[in-house]
């Protein structure tokens, strides 16, 4: 069967309809559509699609169930490549920048741990390593995605990894440097904590970077 | 004749792995065609089960993908990874011992080598 624009057009429209996800709408409708290229029959109606979709993917249902098992395995792969870039920053060669900003870090301890000056770039830095991966999420899904009609199935992965360092911190400020802070520490012992979470920003940062450019640029397209 | 669907469950990978080992990169709508051709249209890949399991090796790492314009639409193919290539030799062999010993059980005459 030879399939005219509207017709085209009107396969996209309903496939669009019945997922949730750019990925599965790709993958469905090009399904669809070779499905129907190889078709005896000259009518076109929409039940044919339908149809494909029935037999060749188990129903709207198990498009649905599929694009859910997708969404949580993505997330499941991309935390674990991020846990495991990570880890290779404890390796050679990558393992020379820890030891580097850890003696940066040891040497403004010990040297002038209590300067105000120091004290607040460590908390800017911070900062700043832990939303530039926001900051990419929001790129990616809301400025380069912007025409895009459905949003990528990846985004969810990438919202909730790229969250993780800011929990992290929140979780840390509340604990210990908020007012009513759980936990009362001395002065000394607490910039030794915010320079462990200077430290460890850093290799979040380094690690969300590495996972981003080799894993997620190639499924994010 | 029209192979129950049943038969084939547990060996889906394998025949997937191994169809990609042969053929390269292959796009899902290709691969069932493959297998209806293949069987002489004994075994339909139908009710979903293509796409989770494409999906499921794309997520063990066995599977990488890649998309393409075709005619002004994304067409996602699926090839073998490297770690595929080694699953799909792997799963070969646990298939012809499977065989093997499914003959043996059944009584059947050696049809494969």
């Amino acid at each position: 069967m030879i399939l005219n624009e509207i017709q085209k057009q009107e396969i996209a429209d309903y496939v669009k309809s019945v997922t949730r996800y750019r990925e599965t709408y790709n993958e469905v409708y090009d399904h669809v559509l070779s499905a129907l290229e190889q078709e005896a029959q000259d009518s076109f109606h929409l039940s044919l699609a339908e149809e494909v979709i029935n037999t060749d993917f188990g129903g709207l249902k198990q498009i649905l169930e599929e694009e859910e098992n997708t969404r949580q395995g993505l997330y499941g792969s991309f935390s674990r490549m991020l846990k495991q870039e990570m880890l290779n920053t404890f390796r050679f060669p990558a393992v020379l920048h820890n030891l580097s900003l850890l003696s940066l870090g040891l040497m403004f301890y010990f040297g002038e741990a209590n300067s105000e000056a120091i004290v607040s770039m460590t908390i800017i830095g911070t900062l700043i390593a832990l939303l530039i991966p926001l900051l990419l999420f929001v790129y990616k899904s809301y400025i380069r995605d912007r025409r895009q009609a459905k949003p990528s199935i990846s985004n969810y992965a990438l919202r909730y990894n790229a969250l993780f360092g800011l929990n992290t911190a929140t979780c840390v400020f509340y604990l210990c440097f908020a007012w009513d802070a759980m936990i009362a520490l001395e002065p000394g012992i607490l910039v030794a904590i915010m320079w462990t979470a200077y430290f460890f920003s850093s290799i979040f940062l380094r690690a969300f970077m590495k996972m981003y450019n080799s894993a997620l640029k190639l499924k994010l397209r | 004749m029209s192979i129950n669907s049943d038969l084939f469950k547990g060996t889906l990978s394998t025949i997937l792995l191994n169809l990609l080992e042969q053929h390269g990169k292959m796009y899902g709508y290709e691969i069932t065609q493959k297998v209806k051709a293949i069987t002489d249209g004994g075994f339909n890949l139908k009710e979903g089960a293509l796409y989770p399991a494409l999906h499921k090796l794309e997520a063990e790492g066995l599977v990488e993908t890649s998309s393409e314009m075709v005619d002004g639409r994304m067409r996602k193919y699926y090839e073998l990874s490297s770690d595929g290539q080694t699953a799909a030799l792997n799963k070969m062999e646990e298939a012809r011992a499977f065989i093997k010993s499914l003959q043996l059980l059944l009584n059947l005459k050696p049809a494969l080598q």
